[in-house]
This record gives C-alpha cells, sequence and structure tokens, in this order.
C-alpha cells in the first residue's frame, strides 16, 4: 500500500473514531472516587469554618463572607453578600432567616435540603454513579490548601457536569464549576478559608437580627404532601431524575399557594412550580428564561394553570420534565 | 471611581455614565489600569490560559525593535519532486475530505436521540418516547415577569448549590432566544 493510500484509509477511518468517542460509554465510578464525594458531603457536619467565596458566572462575580459552626446546638452558619443589594443569612439548624437591610425586609423559612456552597452534595447521594462517571483528575492548590479535583462526568446530553477541588485535609468543597463541555457555566469558589475549632459561636452574630424586629418580616409556610397528593403527575421523566418532594407553599407577599415538585438526579436539581393563572387573564404561551450560570427557566400552561420548570439543567432537560406535568384525572388512584 | 468601572464591565451603567467613562479610560488616567486589573481579576477566575496581561505595551516595544525583512526566503522543501507529491497528496486529501464531510453529514448528523426514562407508576400516560434534539433547535423567549421569577429562583435554592440569594435580582433573567427550526 503506498503512502497516500495509507493516508487516505486513516482520514477515512476518522468519522467513525469520532463517533465511538460521541458515545460517552463510560465505565462505573471507581469507589476511591466516590469515596472522595463522600468526604464532600460529610465535611459541614464535622468542621467550623470561615472565609470568603466567590460566585462566578456571565462575567458577574459575587462576594459572599460565610461563618460555619458545628456544637452543641447543632449546625448554624452566616452569609453575607458583600456585593451590590445587601443580603445576610442566618440559619440555625432548618431554619433560614434572610434579611435585606435596603428594603428592610426579612424573610424566615424552614429548609431541609438547604444547599449554599460549600454544603453541595445531597445526602445519599448512591444514584449518582446512574447519571455521572465520577473519576479524580489532578491535585490543584485552591485558597492555600492542596485540593484534589473530582470531575463528575454526564453519562448523556440531559444534565452538566460538575467538577469539585475537595481539600485533602477536611475534605471541604474549596471551588465548584459546573461545565457544558469545557465550556464553565459557573464557579464557586473560596478566595480565602480558615477551618478549627478555634471558630466559635460568637462569629455568628448580626447586627441585624435585632434590628429587624422593626421590619417587614416574610414567613414562608411550607406543607410537604404525601407521595400523589398533589393534583399533578408526571409523565415519562428524562433518564436518571427522580422526585425529591412534593410540596404546597407560599411566596414572599402572596395570597395564593404554588405547588412544588422537586427533583433531582443525584446532583442536579429541578423544581416544578405550579400556580393558578388569574381571572381575565389569557393563557400564557410556552417559551424559556434564563438566568446566570447553569440555570434555565421553562413556562407553560396546562388548562388555566401556569407550569414553571426551573434547574441546574440544560435548556431541553427543563422542557422535557416541564412538559411531563399533566393533570390528574378523577379516574386516577 | 474604581466601582464605576466594575460596573462598566458589568454592564451596569446607563448610556451616559458609560460614556463618560470610557472617555476617562481613553485620557490614559489610571482608570485604565484599573480596567486592565479588573479583567486580569476576571480572567484568573476564569482560569483563562491567556490573561488579560497588557500586552499592547509589549507589542509595541516588539515593534519598534523588530527588523523589517523586505527580501522574500525561499524554502528548500520547494523542489520540483517534492511539490508534485504534495499535489498529489492534496488532491487525495481534498477527496477524502469531501467524502467524510458527506457521511458526517448524513450519518454523524441525524438528530440525536435520547431516550427518556419509563416512569412506571404513570401506565396510563406512558409511552416510551425519544426526544429530538436537532441543531439548531425551535426556542423561543417567554416575556419575564420578574417579581414571581424572582421568587421562584429565591425558592429553588433550597435545592441549588448557589450562593444564599443567587437569582434574587431579577436583571439577570433574560428571555433565550435561539434560532427556529
Amino acid at each position: 500500500m503506498t503512502r497516500v493510500a495509507q493516508f487516505c484509509l486513516l482520514l477515512l477511518l476518522l468519522p467513525g473514531i469520532a463517533q465511538l468517542s460521541l458515545a460517552r460509554n463510560t465505565p462505573d465510578s471507581s469507589n476511591d472516587a466516590l469515596y472522595w464525594l463522600t468526604k464532600v458531603a460529610e465535611a459541614p457536619r464535622q468542621h467550623n469554618y470561615q472565609g470568603i467565596f466567590v460566585y462566578y458566572a456571565d462575567g458577574i462575580i459575587e462576594t459572599s463572607r460565610i461563618v460555619h459552626v458545628v456544637d452543641a446546638q447543632g449546625e448554624r452558619e452566616k452569609i453575607e453578600v458583600l456585593d451590590g443589594v445587601a443580603r445576610i443569612v442566618i440559619r440555625n439548624e432548618e431554619e433560614m432567616k434572610c434579611y435585606f437591610p435596603d428594603s428592610k425586609t426579612v424573610v424566615t423559612e424552614r429548609r431541609w435540603f438547604r444547599k449554599f456552597f460549600p454544603d453541595i452534595l445531597p445526602r445519599p447521594f448512591e444514584d449518582i454513579n446512574n447519571s455521572y462517571f465520577v473519576k479524580k483528575e489532578k491535585k490543584e492548590r485552591i485558597a492555600g490548601k492542596h485540593s484534589q479535583i473530582i470531575f463528575l462526568e454526564p453519562r448523556d446530553n440531559l444534565r452538566y457536569g460538575h467538577r469539585i477541588w475537595v481539600d485533602i485535609n477536611t475534605g471541604l468543597a474549596l471551588k465548584m464549576a459546573i461545565v457544558d463541555d469545557n465550556r464553565k457555566l459557573e464557579q464557586f469558589a473560596f478566595a480565602e478559608l480558615k477551618t478549627g475549632d478555634d471558630i466559635g459561636a460568637e462569629s455568628l452574630n448580626s447586627s441585624y437580627s435585632d434590628m429587624a424586629s422593626e421590619w417587614k418580616n416574610h414567613n414562608l409556610m411550607t406543607s410537604v404532601l404525601n407521595k400523589r397528593e398533589l393534583e399533578w403527575r408526571l409523565k415519562e421523566l428524562p433518564a436518571g431524575f427522580r422526585i425529591m418532594i412534593e410540596m404546597k407553599r407560599n411566596l414572599a407577599g402572596k395570597s395564593v399557594r404554588v405547588d412544588h415538585i422537586a427533583l433531582t438526579d443525584g446532583i442536579a436539581t429541578v423544581s416544578i412550580f405550579i400556580r393558578p393563572m388569574s381571572d381575565g387573564k389569557s393563557p400564557h404561551a410556552s417559551g424559556f428564561l434564563s438566568t446566570r450560570g447553569a440555570t434555565n427557566i421553562y413556562v407553560r400552561a396546562i388548562d388555566d394553570h401556569m407550569v414553571t420548570t426551573v434547574g441546574e439543567v440544560p435548556l431541553e432537560t427543563v422542557q422535557l420534565i416541564g412538559d411531563a406535568v399533566f393533570k390528574r384525572l378523577d379516574s386516577d388512584d | 471611581m474604581k466601582n464605576k468601572v466594575s460596573e462598566l464591565m458589568d454592564g451596569e451603567l446607563d448610556t451616559q455614565e458609560a460614556a463618560a467613562l470610557i472617555s476617562g479610560l481613553k485620557g490614559g488616567n489610571n482608570l485604565h489600569d484599573d480596567w486592565e486589573a479588573y479583567h486580569l481579576i476576571g480572567d484568573a477566575l476564569r482560569d483563562s490560559s491567556k490573561l488579560s496581561i497588557n500586552l499592547s505595551q509589549r507589542v509595541s516595544k516588539q515593534l519598534e525593535t523588530e527588523p523589517v525583512i523586505l527580501a522574500p526566503h525561499t524554502s528548500k522543501y520547494l523542489t520540483k519532486p517534492f511539490r508534485r507529491k504534495m499535489v498529489g497528496l492534496s488532491i487525495a486529501a481534498s477527496l477524502v475530505i469531501m467524502v467524510t464531510g458527506w457521511l458526517s453529514m448524513h450519518a454523524l448528523h441525524q438528530p440525536q436521540q435520547t431516550l427518556v426514562a419509563d416512569n412506571t407508576n404513570m401506565e396510563k400516560m406512558a409511552s416510551p418516547i425519544h426526544v429530538i434534539n436537532s441543531s439548531p433547535y425551535s426556542k423561543y423567549a417567554y416575556p419575564i415577569e420578574p417579581e414571581e421569577i424572582d421568587d421562584y429562583l429565591y425558592v429553588h435554592g433550597e435545592f441549588s448549590p448557589g450562593t444564599a440569594t443567587r437569582g434574587l435580582s431579577t436583571r439577570y433573567v433574560h428571555p433565550v432566544t435561539v434560532a427556529p427550526e
């Protein structure tokens, strides 16, 4: 075979090679990589920490200061957003208060699935391997600490990849990036982090707690419902997604309660909000919205209800999940 | 003024303020240094391999010292037999690329099919479906309802690994407009 013929044969084989590489037929995640994820999930319950982290997406940087204390009184946290409009979150176990000094407003609610950086993983997370191939990458230094990079590579195009930089000593996530192939959609990263028992509860004090007694207070009430108690059902869901919780809840300053169904694939989460449309308003067309970073929003109407689907997943996935909603028939159940 | 530079980069200034600041930047005062510093920080956060270091000065210096070469140089590879060989290879490569291109268009670029899980407790409505993700896909924008979307983003924050207050400002929410099929 001449060299020219060999060259031609190689070029002809290229599409086949490319097709194989696109298949994403990845093996099971290694136990070692999954062990690192366990450390990330457990670390916030084991360590006191305080520091400054930045959120970066679409050219916008937002800096926050965090203090996190675990002691006999449980898990408490204060997060203060340092850029733009002032916002302070004080969390005491499941109770969360969010202070908005500019509008003199405080929003109170109970949160069971709270996820503030660096507490980013659900517990337990046994189904992650179905949707993501978890693997160890190189080691890197972040905020003066040595970290092991763990990559959660999506097994299909229904979700984004997650790269986590894990502190080798404590297991805390020092940095996280949500990626679409090689494009970084959003990132959280500590610029400064201190851990240790010398971080005491006094660091959690906030001048706003006393001042806020005069402020407008919105108490967000949530009723967790039994499975299939809502009048809504979901048809086929995108592979790997399952219902996490079904609720009825009120929103700040609104009298109408909305139905809320939260779903997860082990990492990514999607919320479906369903509310009746006001009288006299014509039904909305369906369409898409996007916000900073990885969050996409899909809105559609079902009869006289508006269905809004929000999640850190691609547009196709929010649409699939939003379109899966249908009203329970009387003959159901 | 540093804050103004930061706001300009984030697109938060109105037209008049932006125009005034850009004039200031052109004026060669310290604002230009702030502008470059902020870009450098942004690039570092993005892990960009090409940081926004001040290249313009370096390039100008290099150009000043660079000699201008007027005589074209000849290559030892451009001998007759070598050129003949290269022409042959080029024609062969072009043909192969045309064929592979055609194959790619007709075989690889079929709309991608994504299998959607069957939710077994919904047998009545369930018939396994396939979602066609053709590119470009047809999407259209939804008119913004700022307050309501803010509420939903805030509540969804319980489940997403965001900052405490991500999504509390609708200035970041925008309709998605994708070219129709």
